[in-house]
């Protein structure tokens, strides 16, 4: 995958720089095209070495566009950036502004000097001296012309008048042609001397008296008709003039100069007509003088001359010259100072891309991805910062992965402490038994439901309380005892207690246990204690029974003999004695046997109780018969009834707990005194599924001590009575699988509840 | 691909394409010179051309001549035969050139004319001088042999300046400034012989 993204990368890379290179190419061809327009090099610089200069030129001029856009670029997204305050913009600009200034002040003192030099330099070159030297120079040369030709013309013209005067124009005629001497008037001249010696004799003289080189005439034919040369120069130089350089003569001087070049040196030669003045086409001929200058002073006054003429070609230049100087230090000035300007973005962003990269390693890091590392090539202090920084995150990352194992070690660990702690909740919340846990100052810590429930108490009101406080009387008196009694090195005891439990009997098993930490340091005790109330009582009426049984059988069985012994001693001596002593003994005897015999009837009915013959009754219809029974008789005595409506039907041995519901008035009569109000009360509870009687009465009330005893037989607080009553209704409630409590009854008296299970 | 580095390339060769495309100052500045009495005669054996160039001396040519510097006028000549179905024939192509130098000590103008086979012409007048540079006359430009009688051809004559006669710094300095350039557009004449 990394792979496939790098030769992606890779591929990217070269297709953008092919571009770039074919881009340049092109951009370098269209400038040698544009420059090629605009400039004609001519034929003089080879084809090659233009191309190559342009492409200098045009490479420079592409690096310094690229430059310029490269740093208005930059400079527009530093503008940007400063806008919206992105990080590192501040020390970027601030870097560039030093980099600008640095620059800046250095390049324009050397641009503006250089130009000042470049101007100094320039109006040095063509100072007003030179200039002035030079053209002086050229002026003496041109004097030298001058003086030349004025001189040619002044003899000249003396000469052509003395030839017209001494008509020394006598020259031979052409072949075929009878030539005259113009001025002649036809006068034959056969008879004169030759033609030109007269002439050349003239011209001679002439030559030698104005210092002239060379003296020539010419025929208007463009002949030479006489010649006259120095001793100084071959006549070999005088070369004869054509007939257009004869007849080129200006009419406004009437002379025309020419100046030919030999190796001897320069000839001034000056052409005029004979006479001075005549149009070429008039004359009677034509006359040159030729006057030499030394070859040394012809090279002397020719240097003189292209000294002069390049000078001035000079001066031409001299203001393009400064505008190429200007420009090309405007190039160089401009190129410094966007080199400075780069190089300032270059180191900006070396140092602030780093910076920022930190600056958003430290987020990451904050917000918590530690780790972050940062991804940046430095080959100065900086990589050796970020290797520091990535250093520092990669032992966070690790010490991060080992603090998670850590946690999720101690997550477990604590799952499980959790899990067990609830299934050990679960189980005491589930158990029957009792739990109650107190610290070792005394204070309870904690109880579970079934506690609550066997006390009838709300946790939430005595955890965190003292045992001190929650106990009162004599309950908190036997905790002190039991605290007091059992030695410390004791780690366990059990015990039953038998409790009140508003108003209930309860018998419970009690277990005390210390609880120890791991150093064996008691920090507390742990009560369980199991209700055994109903299996205490079950037991209380089975060793009852068993009694009841035993007296039954033993006493029963020697009461008959007993009473017949006692009628028969009675029916055979009392009227042998006649003592009402004896009738009245006997009689007693009598009497106390029966009374044994229904005590031990009563016991025999205890003991063996007829099985239940259950069928489907209405409970009501049952507790209303046995009502009826005390409302007639008793008149002070108000017997409530009162029932939901859903009552269901029972199966019930109606008997039985008709005998049952007589007990219970009976001994509610008794308590109330004959005087008072007695409540029956039944409701269907469809939750529990059970039907709850109660039998309430507003009498004397029944002790604590007295409650715990009160459903075992021969128990009675009656003066008369055998104290089965409650032992017997206790026995039937048992048989139909319901159950039987006392309890105080608000604001005074007691109160019986009996729960039936309602069989679906 | 990068986008900015595209749009950038693309304002780069945008930027050189208008260098290109539009006329270049210098090149704009190129003054207003004509040919004119163009005409076209012939001898006894030669098709012959005379021709003026008109507004070739401005004041600065004038300094610079002044001052030494050489001017030299290039005279192309072209002649095409007119085909229908085909593109012209080029029959004749040739280039002369006249040459003005002022010798500052002498004071006098030299003009060269190679294309004439005479001596070179010298002259104290300037305008003269100037007028023998933009004068042509009686230029054979191809002799009569070469063409054949009814046909029809193209004439085409173009001067312009020679810079190959100024001195070598000259040319250098005034790569980007050019002071007397011009060039004609190509004058046609058509003619059936």
């Amino acid at each position: 995958m990394i792979l496939e993204k790098d030769m992606t990368f890779e591929k990217n890379r070269r297709k953008k720089e092919g571009l770039l290179i074919g881009a340049i190419i092109i951009a370098v061809v269209l400038l040698t095209i544009a420059e090629m327009r605009i400039t004609d090099l001519g034929d003089t610089i080879p084809v090659s070495n233009a191309v190559l200069m342009f492409i200098l030129i045009n490479t420079n001029l592409l690096l310094l566009l690229a430059l310029i856009l490269l740093v208005f670029r930059n400079l527009a997204k530093l503008y940007y950036e400063k806008k919206n305050k992105v990080l590192g913009t501040k020390f970027k600009t601030k870097l560039i502004a030093a980099f600008v200034t640095l620059s800046l002040v250095p390049t324009s003192v050397l641009f503006f000097f250089s130009i000042h030099f470049i101007s100094s330099s320039l109006a040095f070159w063509f100072n007003a001296p030179v200039e002035q030297t030079l053209e002086n120079a050229l002026l003496v040369g041109r004097h030298l012309y001058r003086y030349m030709e004025e001189k040619h013309e002044l003899s000249g013209r003396e000469a052509a008048g003395h030839i017209v005067a001494n008509k020394l124009l006598i020259y031979p005629p052409k072949t075929g042609e009878r030539e005259l001497q113009p001025g002649t008037d036809g006068k034959n001249l056969e008879n004169e001397p030759p033609y030109h010696a007269k002439t050349e004799e003239y011209l001679e003289t002439f030559r030698k008296t104005f210092h002239i080189d060379a003296a020539e005439v010419y025929t208007p034919d463009a002949r030479r008709f006489a010649l006259s040369v120095s001793p100084e120069i071959t006549a070999s130089h005088i070369s004869p003039l054509t007939s257009d350089q004869l007849k080129n003569i200006s009419m406004e001087t009437g002379i025309h100069t020419i100046t030919p070049n030999t190796h001897a040196g320069e000839f001034i030669r000056t052409i005029l007509t004979i006479p001075f003045g005549y149009r070429p086409e008039q004359a009677w001929g034509t006359l040159v003088l030729t006057t030499m200058i030394p070859r040394e002073l012809s090279s002397g006054l020719a240097a003189i001359s292209k000294g002069v003429e390049e000078y001035q070609q000079l001066t031409l230049i001299k203001r393009p010259v400064a505008v190429s100087n200007y420009i090309a230090l405007s190039i160089v000035a401009l190129l410094v100072v966007f080199c400075a300007v780069w190089f300032g973005f270059y180191l900006a962003r070396s140092i602030t891309i780093p910076i920022m990269k930190f600056a958003e390693g430290t987020r990451r890091v904050t917000e918590g991805d530690i780790s972050y590392t940062i991804d940046f090539q430095a080959d100065d202090e900086l990589a050796t910062l970020i290797e520091s920084f990535n250093s520092m995150t990669r032992e966070l990352a690790s010490g991060r992965t080992k603090l998670a194992k850590s946690k999720e070690l101690v997550e477990q660990q604590n799952r499980a402490i959790e899990e067990s702690r609830r299934y050990m909740e679960i189980v005491l919340e589930n158990i029957s038994a009792g739990v109650i846990s107190v610290d070792r100052s005394g204070i309870i810590t904690t109880i579970n439901k079934a506690a609550e429930t066997l006390l009838d108490i709300r946790g939430h009101e005595i955890v965190n309380h003292h045992y001190r406080e929650i106990l009162k009387g004599e309950y908190l008196k036997l905790a002190e005892k039991i605290e007091q009694e059992l030695p410390s090195s004791l780690n366990r005891a059990a015990f039953p207690l038998s409790v009140s439990i508003n108003g209930s009997p309860k018998y419970f098993s009690a277990h005390f246990n210390a609880l120890q930490n791991d150093s064996g340091i008691r920090v507390g005790t742990v009560m369980v204690f199991d209700d055994m109330t109903e299996i205490e009582k079950a037991q209380r009426m089975a060793a009852w029974r068993e009694v009841a049984r035993r007296i039954a059988h033993e006493v029963k069985n020697p009461l008959t003999p007993i009473k017949l012994s006692a009628q028969r001693l009675k029916r055979k001596y009392s009227s042998t004695i006649k003592e009402e002593v004896f009738d009245q003994c006997t009689e007693t005897i009598v009497e106390h046997v029966d009374l044994i015999r229904n005590l031990v009837n009563e016991f025999s009915t205890f003991a063996k109780f007829p099985d239940k013959n259950p069928r489907p009754s209405r409970i009501e219809q049952v507790a209303l018969e046995s009502i009826a029974l005390y409302r007639d008789g008793l008149e002070n005595v108000d017997i409530c009834f009162s029932q939901t409506p859903d009552i269901p039907v029972m199966h019930l041995d109606r008997q039985q707990m008709k005998q049952a519901f007589i007990n219970l008035l009976d001994n509610a009569v008794t308590a109330v005194n004959r005087n008072g109000i007695i409540t029956v009360d039944i409701a269907h509870d469809p939750i529990l599924k059970l039907v709850r009687i109660g039998v309430a009465d507003n009498g004397r009330g029944i002790s604590d001590s007295e409650k715990t005893k009160l459903f075992e037989p021969y128990f009675s607080t009656k003066k008369s009575g055998m104290g089965l009553g409650l032992a017997i209704v206790n026995s039937i409630i048992t048989d139909h699988k319901g159950m039987i409590r006392v309890k105080d009854n608000k604001p005074r008296g007691a109160q019986f509840i009996i729960e039936l299970p309602v069989e679906s | 691909m990068n986008k900015k580095l595209i749009s950038h390339i693309f304002f780069l060769t945008a930027f050189i394409a208008g260098i290109v495309i539009f006329p270049h100052p210098a090149v704009s500045r190129t003054r207003d010179v004509t040919l004119k009495n163009i005409v076209i005669a012939n001898s006894r054996d030669n098709l012959l051309a005379y021709f003026t160039v008109d507004k070739a001396f401005t004041d600065k040519i004038n300094d610079a001549l002044l001052k030494g510097v050489p001017i030299s006028f290039s005279f192309f000549i072209s002649i095409h035969k007119k085909r229908d179905a085909w593109l012209d024939k080029k029959i004749v192509d040739m280039k002369i050139s006249n040459t003005l130098k002022y010798n500052t000590l002498k004071q006098e103008f030299t003009i060269v004319r190679p294309w004439e086979g005479g001596q070179p012409f010298v002259t104290k007048s300037m305008e003269e001088a100037k007028t023998m540079m933009c004068d042509v006359y009686s230029l054979t430009i191809a002799p009569l042999n070469l063409l054949r009688k009814g046909e029809q051809y193209r004439i085409g004559i173009k001067a312009e300046t020679n810079r190959s006669s100024q001195p070598r710094y000259l040319q250098y300095l005034l790569l980007f400034v050019s002071m007397w350039k011009f060039e004609t557009r190509w004058y046609e004449v058509n003619i059936i012989y």
